[in-house]
């Protein structure tokens, strides 16, 4: 989606020691990265390379704000007299890249991509996405709760990324992805031409994170019966102990949703936009009242669908990428896969 | 930013109508762009919304109520519900707003030329119509008969009204105006109905037998349908109203035998972007804001229930 | 099977069985070895996936409150039997506490009361596995315990016997209400109740000096992303409309547009520090002399904010100011709506 083209795979390798010689020559830009604050792992702005962790699972949650901010300030107005008012819109973001991302989390960003250039573009994502080059760190180790491979993503896959670092011991192999990634590969002091050990090393690195992951989920054929899945006695069951949080959608990679709001500071108004949950009572209830998604049972049966049926009915994907972020964090431990499983399994 | 679909131009109001009052009072606002040469550029079509911004309580969709034959200005009606419309109801005529669209799709108005259209609206439902049935009367022969059916609880909450008043002398307008028959207690219907409103046969509305060329009832917009039979054959129904007079107008259109793909409505939904993004328009995988708000019965059939 | 979990389901079939409730609250296997999670039981032959073991964390009387909220469709008439519910000891005082505070009914609930011996904190655990290289897979078929002092594991051939307070919910190695309190039936052995709380970790934070201690709640505040699921899980946070929203949750046809059109925003939708330290001190302040520290809101918050360290504050100046506890009395009137004349009221500068 993204201007960069795909180039013919170009590859190196860097030592582990090299890698902050390389996040510091980015000055240009402004850097993302896993950093741990207490516990709690964090894609955090980096003002210091040292603070970066290599060694993790995965963040608490997806990295998307780089591209979609939590909170961000669509337009200024300012009041004037009676019919004046000027309406101004943010700068434009600065350069950024973000380090570390795991290819699920990448891919959740390529499939955001879908939805904000599509028809009417969304500019402020737009922008954001364009002046984002995104180095994927390929997932050697998944959690228990992934399940990457049976949506179509891979510990290694490469939507979304720029360039992809595999870890092979004392040193990380990068693949070259898009145009915008090569543009990052300067030093070649520090990216190194391969080697065929390297090359194997990161095939068997490959290799066994998908064997760590296990059998796939076939779900080939799961959207189309999920049509036939809308009536509630399905989703009751999953359904009845949501409490109605956002704790899924706001760790979630690949949702999207948002709401717009006026800060009204007398003179100046801010408009913003903030992220917003189908999980939420309020998200579609009418000023009137009405509600067409009054339950709980409609609305994570929305959420479900959405990722399952309705973003492959319009974008022919499955917009879930697998992290298991809403099965480790749900506060009812709500477990999305074994849902998925169940269905599919299920004979009608 | 290039083209950023977001921002809204301002626009300022020119003239304000009241069209009802009351606890649900509905304004007709006409408003146009002040950058004459937005005017001129805001091509829309009649079945179409746009975003209006009220700085500092935030933005609501509205159809647009205005017909595109009528050039240089913008019409939205707006019934006072909650905070931007309530605060939409405080401005003055010159007062600025902002306003970014045109959005959604509109009625097939090209495939429906030769044909005949019947409007059948309810409330606040009947600004969506408007755009449409005055479209149509300004290309009046590209169309066949023209039937307005448009019904409100009692003559003061009759929105338009002049404008319907005149489509009264108008003879190639079939047009039945509707006052809600009032229940007394337990659910009887009241005998008192507003003077010079002709009162309908509840039990068998079909039989009603008004002197011709009435054009005022009192009943209900469901029953009206019945008593003003349009034929189906080579005609289209167009309804918006309240989720419940839809319900059985819909039923009782069915009864004269039109099929589901002679029955078009227009929904409405919470919307936030109104470019198919934010998310909770959507019925299925279907956005109210940019696939709709212009549905067949035919699609809606095929949708979940949830809107 | 223990002892207790066919306990429970013998008597959840009986009642269900009788038609005695309308459905039954307990738990179920979780995700993982690690978790438990809450599960609805409609139909006898459903009993089978009720469990009891110390992965039990959930305060199920959350649910109750839900089941209140959800407005019965058109035509569908309230069912008048109680609806089942597993408490524990700790929970039990959410119970009592929205007794008091004439939320629910005592009749409403048909209590399964379990004796507790701890419940353990999942995120601690997986952290002394992955330090002793224990996978999950090997777990598959383990027995974890807790006993007096420690959490035994066996699994496989192996036995691990971890200290309690390592691996138990921060709640759980001072609990002064490990028996349910109100109940109908009763189950499990008596647990002797802790002799005290243990307000170290409030007092660590009150030792430190002003700046100090906003740098520590301004760095934990930054992180909150606004998810509710601290407000959502909480079973005493029950309002139908709250503070926090910009937009209604509740609208009837009687709501005017003037409460529509005023409905305050007391707080932003925005995910900042400031509107993010205004949610949580609102919600804090609206738990005074409510909150029974059950430890929901810190164990469900996805950003591991220790919101205990608040609730925990809350319970000892309640306790110092007012000798006052909540969720403890049935009778006793919510704190916050009596007043006496010598209430202290030093903290009024």
């Amino acid at each position: 989606m993204t201007s960069s083209n795909k180039t013919k795979q170009e590859c190196y390798v860097i030592k582990k020691d090299a890698v902050k010689a390389f996040l510091d020559s980015l000055s240009d830009y402004t850097l993302h990265a896993p950093v741990r604050e207490d516990e709690t792992i964090l894609f955090k702005e980096i003002k210091n390379t040292d603070d970066i962790i290599y060694d993790f699972s995965n963040a608490v949650k997806a990295p998307k704000d780089v591209v979609m901010p939590q909170t961000e300030t669509m337009l200024t107005i300012t009041k004037g007299g009676k019919d004046s008012l000027v309406v101004e819109e943010p700068e434009s973001p600065d350069k950024s890249v973000v380090f570390g991302i795991r290819p699920c989390d990448a891919k959740g960003i390529a499939l955001l991509d879908q939805i904000f250039y599509e028809d009417k573009q969304d500019t402020y994502y737009v922008q954001r996405r364009e002046n984002t080059t995104i180095i994927a760190l390929a997932c050697n180790d998944p959690h228990r709760n992934c399940f990457c491979t049976s949506v179509g993503g891979a510990p290694n896959g490469k939507a979304g990324c720029d360039l992809l670092f595999t870890d092979i011991g004392d040193a990380y192999f990068v693949e070259v992805v898009t145009s915008k990634g090569k543009k990052l590969i300067t030093n070649k002091k520090l990216f190194k031409s391969i080697s065929e050990a390297d090359k194997k090393a990161k095939n068997a690195a490959h290799k066994e994170a998908t064997r760590k992951l296990g059998d796939a989920l076939d779900l080939k054929n799961f959207p189309e019966k999920l049509e036939k899945m809308f009536g509630e006695e399905f989703w009751e069951k999953y359904a009845l102990k949501c409490i109605g949080c956002g704790a899924c959608a706001y760790m979630c990679p690949t949702c999207y949703c948002f709401d717009i709001n006026d800060i009204d500071y007398k003179d100046v108004v801010k408009r913003v936009r903030t992220w917003d949950s189908c999980q939420f009572g309020n998200y579609t209830m009418h000023t009137s009242g009405h509600n067409p998604r009054p339950n709980k049972v409609n609305r994570v049966r929305n959420r479900v669908l959405h990722k399952f049926k309705y973003h492959v009915d319009n974008y022919n994907e499955i917009k879930c990428v697998g992290c298991g972020r809403c099965t480790t964090h749900c506060p009812v431990n709500m477990n999305l896969k074994a849902i998925i499983k169940e269905l599919a399994e299920k004979e009608l | 930013m290039k083209s950023n679909p977001y921002m809204p131009e301002i626009a300022v109001i020119d003239d304000i109508r009241q069209e009802t009052v009351g606890p649900r009072a509905i304004k007709t606002f006409k408003v146009s762009f002040k950058d004459d040469r937005l005017q001129k550029g805001f091509a829309y079509k009649s079945g179409q919304t746009a975003m209006v911004s009220l700085f500092g309580k935030g933005e609501s969709m509205f159809c647009i109520t205005s017909s595109p034959t009528k050039k240089g200005y913008l019409e939205f009606s707006v019934m006072r519900m909650g905070k931007v419309t309530s605060a939409l109801h405080e401005l003055e005529e010159g007062d600025a707003i902002g306003v970014r669209g045109p959005y959604g799709n509109d009625f097939p108005l090209e495939q429906w030329k030769g044909k005949n259209l019947v409007f059948v609206g309810g409330g606040i439902g009947q600004a969506p119509l408007r755009s449409v049935y005055l479209n149509v009367l300004d290309n009046r022969d590209d169309y066949g008969d023209v039937s307005i059916i448009y019904g409100a609880r009692t003559s003061k909450d009759l929105s338009y009204k002049e404008e319907l008043f005149d489509f009264e002398k108008r003879p190639d307008v079939n047009l039945s105006l509707c006052l809600d028959w009032k229940f007394a207690k337990e659910g009887m219907l009241d005998e008192e109905a507003e003077e010079g409103w002709f009162k309908i046969d509840m039990k068998d509305p079909e039989k009603t037998k008004a002197p011709k060329g009435t054009t005022r009832f009192t009943g209900f917009v469901p029953q009206i349908v019945l008593v003003s039979k349009p034929k189906p054959k080579n005609t289209i129904a167009i309804t918006c109203g309240p989720p419940i007079m839809i319900k059985y107008v819909v039923e009782n259109l069915k009864k004269l035998g039109f099929s589901s793909d002679q029955i078009y409505t227009t929904l409405e939904m919470r919307m936030k972007c109104g470019i198919g993004k934010c998310g909770r328009c959507n019925i299925g995988s279907t956005y109210v804001c940019k696939d709709g708000p212009v549905f067949s019965l035919t699609e809606l059939e095929k949708l979940p229930n949830e809107y | 099977m223990n002892e207790i979990e066919a306990a429970i389901q013998d008597k959840v079939r009986s009642l269900l069985e009788a038609e005695k409730i309308q459905f039954f609250i307990g738990y179920e296997k979780g995700s993982d070895p690690i978790h438990s999670a809450p599960c609805f039981v409609k139909e006898p032959k459903d009993v089978e996936r009720l469990v009891w073991d110390p992965f039990c964390a959930h305060n199920l009387v959350t649910f109750i409150i839900d089941e209140k909220k959800r407005e019965l469709p058109r035509g569908e008439e309230p069912d008048s039997r109680p609806i089942g519910l597993l408490v524990k000891g700790c929970d039990s005082k959410a119970m009592i506490q929205l007794m008091s505070e004439n939320k629910i009914a005592r009749e409403e609930v048909y209590i399964i009361g379990v004796c507790c011996n701890g419940v353990i904190d999942s995120t601690k655990l997986e952290k002394i596995l992955t330090e002793k290289s224990i996978d999950f897979e090997a777990l598959a078929e383990s027995d974890i315990q807790v006993d007096k002092d420690s959490v035994v594991i066996k699994y496989k051939k192996e036995k691990v016997s971890i200290a309690k307070k390592r691996v138990l919910l921060d709640k759980c190695p001072d609990c002064m209400s490990p028996n349910t309190l109100v109940y109908d039936d009763l189950l499990g052995d008596s647990v002797e109740p802790a002799d005290s709380r243990d307000y170290t970790s409030v007092e660590e934070i009150e030792a430190l000096s002003l700046d100090k201690r906003w740098e520590f709640w301004k760095k934990l505040l930054t992180r909150c992303i606004r998810c509710s699921a601290c407000r959502n899980i909480c079973p005493i946070c029950y309002c139908k409309e709250c503070a926090v929203d910009s937009a209604h949750q509740v609208i009837t046809p009687k709501t005017t547009y003037q409460e529509k059109a005023n409905k305050g925003t007391w707080i932003e939708q925005t995910v900042d520090l400031p509107e993010n330290l205004f949610f949580h001190l609102t919600r804090m302040l609206h738990m005074a002399g409510r909150c029974i520290n059950c430890g929901e809101c810190e164990r469900v918050c996805p950003m591991n904010i220790p919101l205990s360290l608040l609730t925990r504050k809350l319970e000892k100046e309640v306790k110092e100011l007012f000798g006052y506890e909540p969720g403890k009395d049935v009778d006793a009137k919510p704190l916050m709506s009596t007043f006496e004349e010598d209430d202290p009221g030093d903290f009024i500068k």
